[in-house]
C-alpha cells in the first residue's frame, strides 16, 4: 500500500516557513501562510499546523484552531492504522524484506505529513534492521527530508555523511543523482558553491527529486552557485549556454534579474552588472533561507569578480573610465577597489594622484621558486636535527 | 663501530632535542575554544562587507548621486 505523496517540496514549506518567521520578510508573510495552509488542508500535515502554533517566531501568524488539529490528527491515525495493519499482515504473511518494506511505507507518510519526532524514530528502526543498502540508504534520504522541512541543517550535514559511503558501496543511478541533489543544497547552505555548483548543474538534466524541490527551484540554485564558484569559460558553456538553465530562467519573470546579472557579467556590462546585482541581493539571496546568511559574502565576491574581469585585459585603467564603466562615482570604486587590495584579492595599486589603478600581476614562476626555497629550507632543518636523534638513540643502545 | 667514535658525533647535535609528541585523539571540538558560533562554514572578516549599509542600498545612493550631477 502506497499513500500519495506530499505535492509540495519539504524545501517549499521550509522557505515558506523561514518567510513567516523573518520580521524583514513581512512583505512576503501572507503568501507563505497560503502556501503552507493550502499544504497543511490538501495532505492533513497536523505535525506542521502544530508546529507552526507553538513555534513563538511563527505562533502570532496562526489563529489556532483546536478542532481543526484534531480533524488532521484523526485522519492521520486512521491512515497509520492502515499502515499498521500492512506490517502485521507482512509478519504473518511474508518474510522480512516484505515487513521491512511496509515499515519504509510508514516511515516515508510520517515524512508526507511532516512528522519529525515519529518519523525519525520508525526511519532509525527500520534502518537497524534493514540488511539491503538500497533499504538503507532510502531509509536515510526519508531522515534527510524531515531534517529539511524542518530546515535543520546541521542534521541535514550528519545525515549526508552517513549516507555517502553507503552509496557508494550500493547505490544505483538513480540514488546517485538523488544525493547529487540533496547534498548540492547542504554544500550551497554551508558557503561551500563550488562543490554545490559541480552538483547542481551535474544533476540538472537528470533532476527528478522534486520531493525535495521544485525543478526550477534547482536550476535557480545551480546558477547562483555555478555564478559566483565558476571561472567565464564555464560560466559560458554551464550557463549561459545551457539549455537546462535556457528553458527555465527566460520562462520565469522572477529570475529576469539574475538571468541579465550572469549575462551582463559575462558580456562586459558593468554598470548593468552593477544593477541587476542590487536586485539579485534584494530578490534572490536576502529572501532566501539558505542564501541569507552568505548575501554579504556573494555580493562583495561578485564584485570582486567583476573588478577583476576588467582589470585583467589592462596594466593601467584610470579610475574615472573605471567608475564610468561601472555607472558609479570615483570614490565608490576608490573605496571599493581599496577594500579589496590588503589581502591581495585583486592585483592592483590605486594611484590616486594621478587617478590611476596599475595592476601587478604576480610572477607566477617566481612565486613558485620563492615558495620551493622556503620550504626546502625547513625540511632540510628538520631531516638535520631527526638525523642527530636518530644517530644518538642508535648509539645509546 | 667502536664506542670510541662517540664523543665526535656528539659535536654534530643540534642545541634543539627533536622528540615526536605522542598523537593525541581529542574530538576536534574540544581542540577549540566555544566562541558561541555556531555557523557551519568558516566565517572570515575580510570576506564581508564592511560598510553598514546593504549593496543595493549604497548601489542606490550612488546612482542617487550621479543623477543630481548629471542634472
Amino acid at each position: 500500500m502506497t499513500e500519495k505523496a506530499r505535492t509540495v517540496s519539504d524545501l517549499t514549506i521550509s522557505q515558506a516557513i523561514f518567510e513567516l518567521s523573518s520580521p524583514f520578510l513581512e512583505n512576503k508573510s501572507q503568501k507563505a501562510l497560503d502556501t503552507l495552509f493550502s499544504a497543511i488542508r490538501d495532505h492533513d500535515l497536523a505535525p506542521l499546523y502544530k508546529y507552526l502554533s507553538e513555534n513563538p517566531k511563527t505562533s502570532a501568524s496562526i489563529d489556532f484552531d483546536s478542532n481543526f488539529l484534531n480533524s488532521m490528527i484523526k485522519k492521520n491515525e486512521e491512515k497509520l492504522a492502515e499502515f499498521d495493519k500492512a506490517i502485521e499482515d507482512a509478519q504473518e504473511l511474508n518474510g522480512e524484506h516484505e515487513i521491512l518494506e511496509a515499515m519504509k511505507n510508514k516511515a516515508d507518510y510520517y515524512t508526507n505529513i511532516c512528522d519529525r519526532e515519529r518519523g525519525v524514530q520508525l526511519c532509525d528502526e527500520t534502518f537497524e534492521r534493514a540488511t539491503l543498502t538500497g533499504m538503507k540508504i532510502d531509509v536515510l534520504f526519508s531522515k534527510i527530508r524531515l531534517a529539511y522541512v524542518y530546515a535543520d541543517m546541521r542534521v541535514v550535514g550528519q545525515l549526508l555523511e552517513k549516507l555517502k559511503p553507503l552509496i557508494e558501496k550500493g547505490g544505483d543511478w538513480e540514488r546517485k543523482n538523488r544525493l547529487k541533489a540533496y547534498q548540492g543544497i547542504y554544500l550551497m547552505s554551508i558557503r561551500n558553491f563550488s562543490g554545490a555548483a559541480d552538483l547542481l548543474l551535474d544533476c540538472m538534466s537528470t533532476f527528478s527529486s522534486t520531493e525535495l524541490l521544485p525543478y526550477y527551484d534547482v536550476v535557480r540554485y545551480a546558477v547562483i552557485s555555478g555564478a559566483i564558484s565558476l571561472d567565464r569559460v564555464d560560466v559560458k558553456t554551464k550557463i549561459v549556454d545551457s539549455p537546462e538553465v535556457l528553458a527555465v530562467l527566460p520562462q520565469n519573470e522572477s529570475m529576469s534579474s539574475l538571468e541579465a546579472c550572469i549575462n551582463s557579467l559575462y558580456l562586459c556590462d558593468y554598470s548593468g552588472f552593477f544593477r541587476t546585482l542590487a536586485d539579485v541581493e534584494v530578490n534572490h539571496l536576502k529572501c532566501d533561507q539558505f542564501l541569507v546568511a552568505h548575501y554579504r559574502y556573494y555580493v562583495r565576491e561578485m564584485r570582486r569578480r567583476a573588478y577583476a574581469q576588467l582589470l585583467e585585459s589592462y596594466r593601467a585603467l584610470s579610475i574615472d573610465s573605471m567608475a564610468a564603466s561601472f555607472g558609479v562615482s570615483v570614490d565608490y570604486i576608490d573605496r571599493d577597489l581599496a577594500s579589496f587590495i590588503p589581502d591581495n584579492k585583486l592585483n592592483c595599486v590605486i594611484d590616486r594622484v594621478n587617478g590611476v589603478v596599475f595592476t601587478n600581476r604576480p610572477d607566477e614562476k617566481n612565486r613558485q621558486y620563492q615558495e620551493v626555497v622556503k620550504q626546502g629550507d625547513v625540511l632540510l632543518n628538520k631531516l638535520q636535527k631527526y638525523q642527530a636523534t636518530v644517530m644518538r638513540g642508535a648509539f645509546k643502545v | 663501530m667502536s664506542r670510541a667514535a662517540l664523543p665526535s658525533l656528539e659535536n654534530l647535535e643540534d642545541d634543539d632535542e627533536f622528540e615526536d609528541f605522542a598523537t593525541e585523539n581529542w574530538p576536534m571540538k574540544d581542540t577549540e575554544l566555544d566562541t558561541g558560533d555556531d555557523t557551519l562554514w568558516e566565517n572570515n572578516w575580510d570576506d564581508e562587507d564592511i560598510g553598514d549599509d546593504d549593496f543595493s542600498v549604497q548601489l542606490q545612493a550612488e546612482l542617487k548621486k550621479k543623477g543630481v550631477a548629471a542634472n
